[in-house]
Formats: C-alpha cells, structure tokens, sequence
C-alpha cells in the first residue's frame, strides 16, 4: 500500500493541510509540537473510526474532542492510497463524539465507484484484513527497544515475554499467558478443593438429604402413631358405645324390677285385704293373730306328747328299785374287781418276792464288806508303824557297827521293804471301797423300788376291800377272784328272777317299767290342758272373723286357721320378694307412689340413649366384653401414644425445593468447573499453537532483518521456548549495548509487521524510534530501511516522523522524499 | 336464589423471615404484609361479603408472636362477617398453636384432619372443611363422596382446603387431591391454599375451583401479581373476579445491556428498561433483571456493582446472562492469543454434538475472554 495524498479538512491543529507521500522511505520532519502525531492519528483515524481496548468509548470521544480543529468547523479529510494496484479515495467526515456518526466516503477510483462497507465495518478492516490494534501492531512503532526493556523491568517481565506479548497482543490486554492461566487455575481450585465450593455445596445436600430422610422417617412413625390412635379411638368408642348399653340394660334391668315390686306390693295389698277387716289394720291383725298362732302351737305340741302316752306298752313287767339297787351295785363291784386285776397284771407285783431275796443277798454282801474293810484298815496301820521302825532299826544297825554308809544303807533297805508293804494294803482298801460304794448304790435303789410295790399293793387292796396280811400276788389274785365270783352269781340270780337274758335285758325293762308309771299319771294331766287351750283358740278366732268361726267346732276353727296361716305366708314371701328387688333397685322400701314416679324418671332416662326397642342386647355378653376391653388398658395406651404425637418443625416441601435449588447449582458449578478446564485447556493449546507457528517466523524474519542492521555482526534472534530472548551466540539480550537492543526491537517489530500484515504491505510509521542510534548505527539502519521498503516487489512506504537533524543530514544520501512540517 | 359473596385468599405466612433482606427490610415487609391483610378485612366490610375464606397458612409457624395474634384478632373482632379458617401445613392445628385459644365469635377454625363442616344457616350454606394438625397431611382424609354435599340441596355447600391437587393419587404430604376426587366432591366451590401461584376458576363437574395464590409474594418464585378472590357464588354459578392487593410484587425482567461499557451505562439501561415496563413508581417492587446482550470483552460485568449503584430500587438481583461481543470478522483476521483462543473455543462449539455441551463450551469462552480481563471465579450470580 502507498499513501500518495493526505489532505486535512481541520484536524487538531492543521487546516486545509494537504502533503503527498511517496513509494519506500520518507521522512515527515517537523519540530515538537509541529503536529506529527497528528497526522499519524489521523491517518489511523481515517482507516479505524473507533479505537479499541479499555473504556475505548471513552478515549473515542476523548480524541475526537482532542483533535477537533482549532480554528473551528468539522473534522475531515481525505486519503488518496494505492492498494493491490487499484486506487482508492476515502473521505471522512469525522463526528465530534460518536464514531458511528462519522461520514465515509470511500471509492475506487480504478472502477469509479463506491466502496460497500458492511455495518460497523472499518476501511482499514476491509482493505487490510487487520483489526486497529493488528494494524498498530504492524504498522505503528512508537517505542523503542531500550524503552521497552525498561519498561518491562519496571513491571518485572522479561524482554522477550514482553515482546512475545506484543507479538502475541497479550500486551494490549495488559495480562500475560500465566496470569490467564493462574486465573483459571484459582477458580477450578477454588470449585475443587477440599472445602472447596463444590465440596461445601455436597455437604450440604447431604444435610438436607439426611434430614428429608429423617423427616420421612419420622412421618413414617407419625402416621404409624395417627393409625394407632385411630384404632385405639375406635376402641374406646366400642367400649363407650359399650358401657352406654350396659346402663341401658340396668336401666331396663330396674325398670322391669320396679314393675314387678309395683306387682307384687299390689297382690300383698290384696291379700291384706282379703283377711283383715277395715276396721283394724294388718299389723293389729297380726298381734292378734300371733297369740292364736302361739295357742295353736301349745295345742299341738301337748297333743303330740299325749299322742306319745298313749302309744306306750301294757305288757311290761314292774321291777322294784330295791332290785335294780341290788344288781347295778354287784354289776359295780364285778367291774371294779376285773379292773384290779388287770391293774396288777401290769404293775411287777409277780417279781416282788424276787426282788426282796435280791436285797437281802446285797445286804449280806455289804456287811462281809465292812468286816474286809476293817482288818485292812488295821494291818495297813500296823505297816505305816513298822516302816518307821524298820528305818530306825537299820539306821540303829549302821551306828552299831559304826558305819555310817552302812546305817544309811539299811536303814533304806528296811524303809522300802515297810513301804512296799505299806502300798500293798492301800491298794487292797480302795479296790475294797470302790466296791462298797456299788454295792450300797444297788442296795439302796433296790430297797426303794421294792418299798413301792409294796405302798402300791396295799392301797389296791384297801380299795378293793380284800384284807389280806400276806402281800403275795398270787395269794391275793386268788382271793379277788372269788370275790368276783360272788357278785356275779347275785347278777345272775336277779336276771332270772326278771326273766332276762343279760344285763342289757335287764335295764332296759327296768327303765320300761319306770316310764310306764309316769306316762300314766302325766296323760290324764295333759287332756284337761288342752281341752282349756282349745275352748281359748277358738274364742280368740272369733273374736277376729266373728260368725265365720263356731266357738264350739275346733275343727272348722283349724281349718280358718290354716287357710290365715298359708295366706300370712304367702303374704310373707312377697314381702321377702319386695325386699329383695327392692334392695336391688338401690332401696329400703318402696310405696307405689314412689315406684311410679322413680318408672317415670326411668322412662325418661332410657328415651335419652334412644335404642330401638327391637335391639336386643344382651348383658352378660357386654360385661363378659367390657371385662376384656377393660384389659387392654386402651385409654393408657391412648394418652401414651398421644404423647408421642409431636409436630415435625421441618417443612419437607421446602428442603425439597431447597435441595432442588442445591442441585441446580450443584449442577451449575460442575458445568462452570467443565467450562473452566475447557477454558484451560483451549487456552493451553492456543498458547502452544501461537508459539509453534509464529515463534520460528519470528525468529526467521527478525534474525534476517537484524544481520542487516547490525552489519552482519549478529545474524540471529531467537526466543526460546521459555521465551528466554538471545542473539548471535547464545547471547543474552541483557549483555547488549542499548543501541544493540534497540536495532533487535526494530528487527522483531519489523518481522512482526511482515508476519502480522501477511503481505498487505501495510505503511510502516515510525515516530522518532532512530533518536538514540549514533551515527554508525543510524548510517545502516537508514541503509538499510531504504532498501527495505524500495523494493520493487513489495510495494512498501515507510513514514520515520522526526525532529532531529542529523537525519535529514544522514537521508541526504538516499533517495528520500522529505516533507516538512 | 341463594347467593352469598365471599372473598377467597390463602397463604399469607404472617411472621414470614425474608431471606436475602436485611433485618429493617424483612421487618417492613412483614409489617406490609400484616397490613395487606388488614386492608383485606377493610375490604370484605366495605364490600358486604358474607364470608372470608382463608385456605391455610395464614401464619409462617405456629410459633408467632403474640402481638401480631391478638391484633390480627383484635381487627377480625370489628367485623361481622364470618371468617373461615383451615390451617395449613405451615400453621397446623396442633396444642399450641395460636388457633388452639380464644378468637372472636365470628372466625371459624377447621381443627381435625377429616373433613367437617360449619352450617350457617341465616345465609344457607355450609363451608366444608379440614386442618393440617402437622406439617404433613396425607390424602387419605378427605374423602368427599363419603363425607360431603347433599344433592338437590337449596343449601351453598363451599370447600376450603389447604391442598395440593394431583391429576392422578401419588405420594404426597400436602393433602393431595385428585381431580376425580373434585368431580365427585358436588360442591359448589373449593377454595384452595398451598400453591402461591393463583390459577384461574376452574370447572370440573358441578365444581368451581381454584387457588387465589398468596397475598404478597415473599420471593422470585411468587412473581407477579398476588390478591385474592371475591364475588358471588350461588348454586351451580360462580362469578369470582381476581384483585391484586399487594404492596409490592417480585418481578422478572430482562434487560439488553449489549454495547454497554461500563455499569453506569448498564444501570441507565437497566432503569429506563423498569420504568418503561413497570411504570414510574417501579422502585417499590422486588426485581430480577437478567442481563442479556453481547458486551465488549473491553468491559468487565459486575452484577455486584450494578446492584450496588441501582440502590434507589427496593430490592434488585442481577443475573448476568450477557454474550461477549465476538467480532467473527476481527478474530478470523487476529493473530493474538485472544484471536486464536475464541476461534478454537468457536471452532468446538461448532463441533458440540450436544446442547448441554454446546451450553458448557459457550460457557468455557465466556469465562475464558473474562480471564483476560479479571477474575473468574465461580460465584452464585
């Protein structure tokens, strides 16, 4: 592209300004504040209306208010260029504040005629494919190397990031590849760690699920509860329903018992009377009746005695007192006398004589005993005597022969041989002693026993009347015996004089015979009493049922009697019955009146419970069931249950939609936490992409370009992977002179152009980037920038904007257009 | 004719806690609440009707203060129209809960789980009616054809349920109703509590119904209008209109805030996009705005900072669903590691084979071009 014509309407400060530009180098040469920058942004202005990047909107009002002409009017100008061998001429009419407002004309003058833009669309975009910031990028370079480097130190970047950024447009973004990263790698960290959002959005669907489970739960046993009361509520119905029939069945019950107490007080009223008179009344009636019921009674009981006397035997035969007397008094003495003997039989008497020898025999022994004991007792004595005088006699003997041991000896000799003998006896009188002592202990309790016997032998036989002076057993059975025999042989006489076959016979006429006499006496007695009670009944009947009774017919009078008699019973077993009932119906007693008015409460008290009368219902089997529910303690239960009933605080309807909620986000996050690592990763890859294919043109272009700027004396730039920046061999970028750096900068810029642009060939403005080169450097570098860009293939126009001198002094040497400002 | 008026409404959560407000803004509103309420009693006396129907969870809990009890009680007691309770879900009949006690003459409160009924004889109708006695009641007690209306009965026979009705009997614990259990009901009206959302009268049978909705909406999933229902109702016609009532209304509202390149250029959009649609007091309601556009990947959107600046409205939450601007052109032409990163990203989202995933890579250059300006933190906006 070459721009031939610039032509400003009003621009800032320029008015009505018009220069012409040229094919290859050139220089716009003016002094500060002469209106270069000016130019360089109207010339962007007209191919890029709107600028880009932070609060654009703001800046494209800021420099449109910045360069709004000085002398006043409108913003305009125009652009006469070649590009792509077709001519071209835009025309602009620049609004104050909207870029969108601006007036575009644009042709092709090789055809004639209008460009069409699309909507929003710049001229720079469609004739160079580029947006603003690739068209600075490629065709602007404001900076230089030096700046750049300084730059980046102050923000702690390397050079060759820096450059890599401004390659890559990180730069315009002011962001670089590993803060991007760094970025998205905090966020995905910050979903995915522990206690992470992610994790803490989990927990918590797990607390709401948990508690939408426990919440279930307790519903679950709620409702198990609700039915249980249910049952239980049925139940206590049934029991109350129950209970209700019951008292409907007492009610009933009391109701039928009044009815027939009302019966039966009416049958008594009656019976009352039909057999008391008006004039007295039934309990005057019974007084009176009572004494003839006691007449009645003393009547009949005499004449059932009389009725006895007079069924007694004639035929029994008399027996005198004096007889009986005689019988029952041997009767006892035969029976006193057989109870002797057969007390002797069992009392030893038969071993006493035996036993009296055995005392003797003791008694002889004890006195042999004594005598034993005496002579003894004497010789023992007489040894105790000759042991002294043994002792002395030997001693005596030892002196006698004066000699001493001798004396002793002997008189030792002869006191052992003296108590030798002396022991001898001693023991012989105690064995003796003990002896005597057994002996006097079995003579005394023999002596004693048989002194007994004899006590008791004595005293049977006074008892039995029998004297005898020789207590000898035999003896005196014998004589009992016959003593027996006596009184038995007068028993018998008597009981054939009687006629009798034994003594049972016997008494009994005896007791025959004596009732006889009496019976006799008493019967005559009895009839006179009777006949007199009698005559009183029936007078006393009379005196109650007048005519209805004759004074004279005992026996009609008995017949009234009985018939009063059977209906006071009947009267009484009503009565019995009324008491009865009434006791049941909660009463002493009852009157008519009573038992009307209590049926008429009754009645009223059962239309309350309102049965059919057709129901039947049947007591027994209702207490029989009330007993069973009375079991099952239903109302316990129900208040137990009843209690256990409690409201559920939480609302399962909201922690479902706040769990719906939690997923939604949960699902949110996920997919954010997707995006992110896709972010990630497209971003990774764009970041290799961008260094595999740009990075080694890069390198290529710049490395071309360098060699020529400096001579030949480096001939390569490269960037490392890790974006480390070296020339020549292996030579750091930070061991370089500024000069050095700066020619690289210009190197990779230019490079960059050529990568960027992609052959548009795009005009290169370079605002006084040559100022620090001295003058062996700015002699090559203006060498070579002519070549550069007057080239015949390429088509290139390059613009240095300058205020110094020595360039337009360097420039003379080439074929430069100058356009002075 | 029989006819009586009545005026439906249910679901007034008086105590309600307000999530997402601050303790003098959760504090007005349930003060605005208690006087919709009131202004609602104001409005059956102005307007002669015979019975107010309320369809549950007129509290938020059974354990509400006793100050707003006994002046809602006191303000009942005013009136002479008869008031109709059935406790809900949120305000079961329970031993100590605020219905267990003394309320005026004039207010009727449904207390079993099985269906009764009030029998007001000098206007000749019958309310049938239930009471959650927890915070859960399953479908099994209400059963209309065992226990309900009598037919060719010159007698109003009215529902009043705290229920959720069901097309078809599935597990549920708001006292589930079935449609068929409707038909067969023969009532003459149902007034129903529990969904917020109002539905218009519906007809099925012999049987009006329908959900007036709540009084006040209490968030973002109670849009729009909320009131309640009034008008006639006579045997077999039922001529109820809805009113709105509430103070303030929770509104969804999208804004295109493309070409904007700062938030105060987003809110000037956003207000003049309120006001156009929700008239010049529009500052009094509860708005969700959703941001949609494209926007410059030159401006960082921060929903935070347009609610912040937009203070002037009673309550806003930005939801940011904007596109960044993509010049296609501009990238196809870029060499830039922005360039190449949103033609990569584009170049997969062109192959996605599915939407979801097509939604996540969408995603993915959205966060991607945001990383270039700021952070990109996951947050809930």
């Amino acid at each position: 592209m070459i721009i031939e014509k610039i032509k400003i309407g009003g621009f800032g400060k320029f008015k009505n300004f018009e220069c012409s530009l040229c094919k290859g180098l050139q220089i716009v040469y003016g002094k500060n504040e002469s209106g270069k920058s000016t130019i360089m942004d109207f010339i962007m202005l007209m191919f890029y209306s709107r600028l880009s990047g932070e609060k654009a909107g703001k800046r494209d009002k800021e420099i449109r208010q910045k360069y709004l002409p000085w002398g006043g009017g409108k913003m305009s100008g125009t652009i006469e260029f070649i590009y792509d061998n077709r001519r071209y001429l835009l025309t602009k009419e620049f609004h104050a504040d909207t870029p969108n407002k601006d007036k575009i004309i644009f042709r092709d003058l090789s055809i004639g005629e209008s460009v069409s833009l699309g909507q929003k669309q710049e001229v720079g975009e469609w004739l160079f494919d580029l947006d603003l910031k690739g068209f600075e990028r490629s065709g602007f370079i404001k900076d230089v190397g030096t700046d750049v480097f300084n730059n980046a130190s102050n923000k702690k970047d390397s050079l060759s990031d820096r450059i890599f950024k401004i390659v890559t447009g990180q730069e315009r973004e002011n962001v670089s590849e590993g803060l991007v990263i760094k970025k998205l790698d905090d966020a995905i960290k910050d979903i995915e760690k522990n206690k992470g959002k992610l994790n803490i959005l989990e927990n918590e669907i797990y607390e709401i699920k948990s508690k939408i489970f426990k919440i279930n739960q307790q519903v679950q046993l709620q409702d198990e509860y609700k039915k249980q009361i249910e049952i239980l509520i049925k139940r206590i119905k049934y029991k109350r329903d129950l209970k209700r029939k019951l008292e409907y069945c007492i009610l009933l019950e009391k109701l039928n018992n009044l009815k027939e107490i009302k019966l039966y007080i009416e049958s008594i009223e009656n019976i009352k009377k039909s057999i008391v008179s008006e004039k007295i009344t039934y309990e005057e009636f019974l007084l009176f009746f009572k004494e003839i019921k006691d007449l009645k009674n003393d009547i009949d009981c005499k004449e059932k005695v009389l009725g006895e006397f007079t069924g007694l035997d004639d035929d029994i035969s008399v027996v005198s007192d004096n007889d009986f007397e005689v019988f029952e008094k041997a009767k006892t003495r035969v029976q006193k006398l057989k109870d002797t003997v057969f007390s002797l039989s069992g009392m030893g008497f038969e071993k006493l004589s035996d036993n009296k020898k055995q005392e003797n025999d003791i008694k002889n022994k004890l006195q042999s005993h004594y005598s034993g004991t005496k002579e003894i007792t004497k010789k023992k004595f007489l040894s105790k005597i000759c042991l002294g005088i043994g002792s002395l006699a030997g001693i005596s003997i030892g002196l006698v022969l004066k000699n001493i041991f001798f004396a002793f000896l002997f008189g030792v000799f002869f006191f052992l041989i003296c108590f030798l003998v002396y022991k001898s006896f001693s023991s012989k009188l105690s064995k003796l002693n003990r002896e005597r002592i057994d002996l006097e202990s079995d003579f005394n309790e023999l002596s004693y026993k048989n002194k007994m016997t004899e006590e008791s032998f004595k005293k049977i036989l006074l008892d039995t009347d029998i004297n005898c002076n020789k207590l000898d057993y035999e003896y005196i059975l014998e004589a009992i015996r016959e003593k027996i025999s006596e009184q038995e042989s007068c028993i018998n006489s008597i009981l054939i004089q009687y006629d009798c076959k034994n003594e049972n016979d016997f008494e009994i006429l005896y007791a025959k015979s004596r009732n006889k006499n009496l019976s006799l006496k008493r019967s005559g007695e009895m009839s006179y009493e009777i006949e007199g009670l009698k005559s009183k009944f029936l007078i006393s009947l009379q005196k109650i049922f007048k005519e209805e009774v004759d004074s004279n017919n005992y026996f009609l009078g008995c017949e009234k009697y009985s018939y009063i008699c059977s209906k006071i019973k009947d009267l009484e077993n009503l009565e019995n019955i009324v008491s009865t009932k009434s006791v049941l119906a909660g009463k002493s007693e009852f009157d008519i009146k009573n038992i009307d008015n209590t049926i008429v409460s009754i009645l009223e008290e059962i239309k309350k419970y309102k049965y059919n009368n057709d129901v039947r219902i049947d007591k027994d089997e209702i207490e029989k069931e009330l007993k069973i529910l009375e079991g099952e303690r239903l109302e316990e239960k129900y208040y137990e249950i009843k209690s256990k009933i409690s409201l559920i605080d939480e609302d399962a309807g909201g922690l479902e939609i706040l769990l719906k909620n939690k997923y939604s986000k949960l699902s949110g996050i996920k997919s954010y936490l997707k995006s992110l690592n896709i972010a990630k990763q497209v971003f990774e890859e764009s970041v290799r992409e961008i260094r595999k294919d740009v990075v080694p043109l890069l390198d290529l272009k710049a490395s071309e370009i360098f060699s020529k700027l400096t001579d030949s004396k480096y001939d390569l730039i490269r960037i490392q992977k890790d974006y480390t920046f070296f020339v020549g061999d292996n030579v750091s970028y930070t061991s370089l002179s500024s000069g050095t750096v700066d020619q690289a900068y210009l190197s990779l810029r230019m490079a960059m152009s050529e990568i960027i642009s992609r052959g548009s060939h795009i005009p290169f403005f370079m605002d006084d980037i040559l100022m620090q080169y001295d003058d062996y450097r700015l002699g090559i570098t203006l060498k070579f920038l002519d070549e550069y860009f007057s080239c015949e293939e390429k088509q290139f126009q390059a613009v240095i904007f300058t205020c110094h001198d020595n360039i337009l002094e360097f420039i003379k040497d080439y074929n430069c257009n100058i356009v002075y400002l | 004719m029989n006819k009586i008026k009545i005026l439906h409404c249910s679901d007034i959560h008086l105590g309600s806690k307000f999530r997402g407000l601050d303790d003098f803004k959760s504090s007005q509103r349930n003060i605005e609440i208690k006087n919709t309420f009131i202004e609602t009693l104001n409005i059956c006396h102005e307007e002669g009707v015979d019975v107010l129907l309320i369809a549950g969870d007129f509290f938020d809990s059974i354990y509400i203060d006793n100050i707003t009890v006994n002046e809602i009680k006191h303000c009942m007691s005013k009136y002479k129209f008869k008031i109709v309770i059935s406790p809900g879900n949120h305000d079961p009949f329970t031993s100590d809960s605020p219905y267990n006690s003394k309320w005026p003459d004039n207010v009727y409160i449904f207390k079993s789980n099985n269906v009764k009924y009030f029998h007001f004889e000098d206007i000749n109708t019958r309310i049938f009616g239930n009471a959650f006695t927890n915070t859960y009641l399953k479908g099994e007690n209400i059963n209309f054809e065992k226990d309900l209306a009598r037919e060719n009965s010159d007698t109003l026979d009215i529902g009043i349920f705290h229920a959720e009705v069901i097309s078809a009997e599935k597990e549920n614990l708001y006292s589930p109703v079935t449609i068929e259990k409707i038909r067969s009901s023969r009532l003459d009206y149902i007034a129903f509590g529990h969904v917020h959302k109002r539905t218009p009268v519906q007809v099925i049978g012999k049987t009006s119904y329908s959900y007036c909705g709540c009084l006040e909406g209490r968030g973002f999933d109670e849009t729009g209008d909320k009131g309640f229902y009034i008008g006639y109702i006579s045997k077999g016609f039922v001529d109820l209109e809805f009113r709105t009532v509430c103070k303030r209304k929770y509104l969804d509202c999208t804004v295109n805030i493309g070409n904007c390149l700062n938030s105060l250029e987003a809110c000037e959009k956003i207000n003049s996009k309120l006001k156009e649609s929700f008239g010049e007091d529009f500052n009094r309601h509860f708005y969700r705005v959703t941001l949609i556009g494209e926007i410059s990947d030159e401006y960082l959107l921060d929903v935070k900072d347009i609610e912040a600046k937009m203070n002037s409205v009673f309550y806003i939450r930005a939801i940011d669903k904007t596109e960044p601007f993509l010049d296609l052109r501009s990238i196809n032409l870029g060499t830039d590691l922005k360039s190449i990163f949103i033609k990569k990203m584009m170049s997969r989202i062109e192959g996605s084979v599915s939407a979801e995933e097509k939604i996540i890579e969408n995603q993915a250059l959205k966060i991607g071009l945001k990383a270039f300006m700021g952070e990109v933190k996951y947050s809930d906006n």
